[in-house]
């Protein structure tokens, strides 16, 4: 027998669509919420990268990588860095590692370690980011950015609390064509673009007690309060989307992966995992 | 007057290295602890650096206590961005190894 085929009258459609949309409009934002933490014996994390094989943690109190899976298994322990800061990725499992007492910038590719070849001098490189043949590396004593593409090389900042100008600056990141730097202890993120020039300031007004980590991705740009026990999530153009604090004890660089935000916890040696509600 | 000399060179050389201790407030922070470090570790004729981020402790030896004084100290102290509070030179004794 030939089922009869039901037809949905465009009334009751239209109702449907109009109900729908006003559950969706009326539904809260998503937010991310505290999913658990995975513990590190002995480590003090610094910083945080993430690449398909795992996560990399810097434990500068310990002069090593280590290399976890999502679950929290140790996968890797690469020894004989010196106090390594932040991390980041400068390709699929090239991590960039900020070795603060030698002054280099290393990279880790496959296992081997090379020192980038920087066109200046620094003095403390807390953080360095890769992106479209840009190198930038936060200068930590030098109160500077060095941002550098080939031969090319541009001091970003200088020591002060005015705008365009950083105080102990401990994390780089690009987005959009431009620089984000972790304004450490100005509490604040500044933004500038590829020729130096300043363009904002995000975070001046939330409190910030010690901006030490910043990330980004298409949506949103992250900076982590070390001091103030949170993570701080903005929009692109910077205006305050949500504040994270669950779990967090004096937290240095987060990341996120996949659906997925960590966040290194210096104080208490733990990854701190956050997923969208 | 040579031999006094090599035999001072002699005690010279087994003489120990002087512990420095300097108390410091806010070390809380990676950054800056392991740049207060950093700054100490450069210093010429200290060596040794320990740093205690929970004590807010910075231990190092020294050979020459004067070379390395308590003005060059907290001056290398302020450098890194720290105010210093004590510092304090304790002298190890000499080991008599003929006794007991």
């Amino acid at each position: 027998m030939k089922k009869k085929k039901k037809v949905i009258k465009p009334k009751v459609r239209n109702l449907a669509i109009a109900l729908f949309t006003l559950c969706v409009a009326c539904s809260p934002p998503s937010r991310w919420q505290f999913k658990k933490l995975i513990r590190l014996e002995g480590c003090s994390p610094v910083g945080i990268a993430a690449t398909s094989g795992g996560l990399w943690v810097s434990d500068a109190a310990s002069n090593r990588l280590l290399k976890i899976s999502y679950e929290g298994d140790v996968l890797e322990e690469l020894k004989g860095f010196q106090r390594p800061m932040h991390l980041s990725l400068a390709g699929e499992d090239s991590v960039l590692v900020a070795n603060y007492l030698t002054d280099e910038v290393v990279l880790l590719e496959n296992g081997r370690r090379s020192a980038w070849p920087l066109n200046r001098q620094v003095n403390a490189p807390a953080g360095a980011a890769f992106n479209k043949g840009w190198l930038a590396v936060a200068d930590f004593y030098n109160h500077r950015i060095l941002l550098q593409k080939d031969s090319m090389t541009l001091s970003v900042g200088g020591q002060g609390h005015e705008p365009g100008r950083l105080y102990y600056p401990t994390d780089v990141d690009f987005s959009e064509g431009n620089l984000l730097v972790a304004d450490a202890y100005n509490n604040r993120v500044q933004v500038f673009d590829l020729s130096g020039n300043f363009l904002k300031i995000i975070g001046e007004n939330d409190n910030i007690r010690t901006a030490t980590g910043i990330a980004t991705d298409a949506k949103k740009l992250i900076a982590t309060d070390f001091e103030g026990n949170r993570v701080l999530l903005y929009s692109p153009k910077g205006k305050l989307l949500e504040v994270l604090k669950d779990s967090l004890r004096n937290p240095s660089d987060v990341v996120i992966w996949k659906k997925q935000l960590f966040v290194a916890n210096y104080a208490n040696g733990s990854i701190a995992v956050f997923e969208r509600s | 007057m040579m031999l006094i000399g090599l035999a001072t060179t002699a005690l010279q050389a087994q003489e120990k290295p002087t512990m420095v201790r300097v108390e410091v407030d806010g070390l809380s922070c990676p950054f800056c602890a392991y740049g207060l470090e950093k700054h100490f570790t450069d210093l010429d004729g200290v060596k040794d650096v320990v740093i205690d981020i929970k004590k807010g402790l910075l231990t190092f030896q020294v050979d020459d206590p004067a070379k390395i004084n308590e003005a060059l100290i907290r001056k290398t102290v302020k450098k890194a961005g720290f105010t210093p509070r004590s510092v304090v030179y304790e002298k190890e004794e000499k080991s008599d190894k003929t006794k007991g």
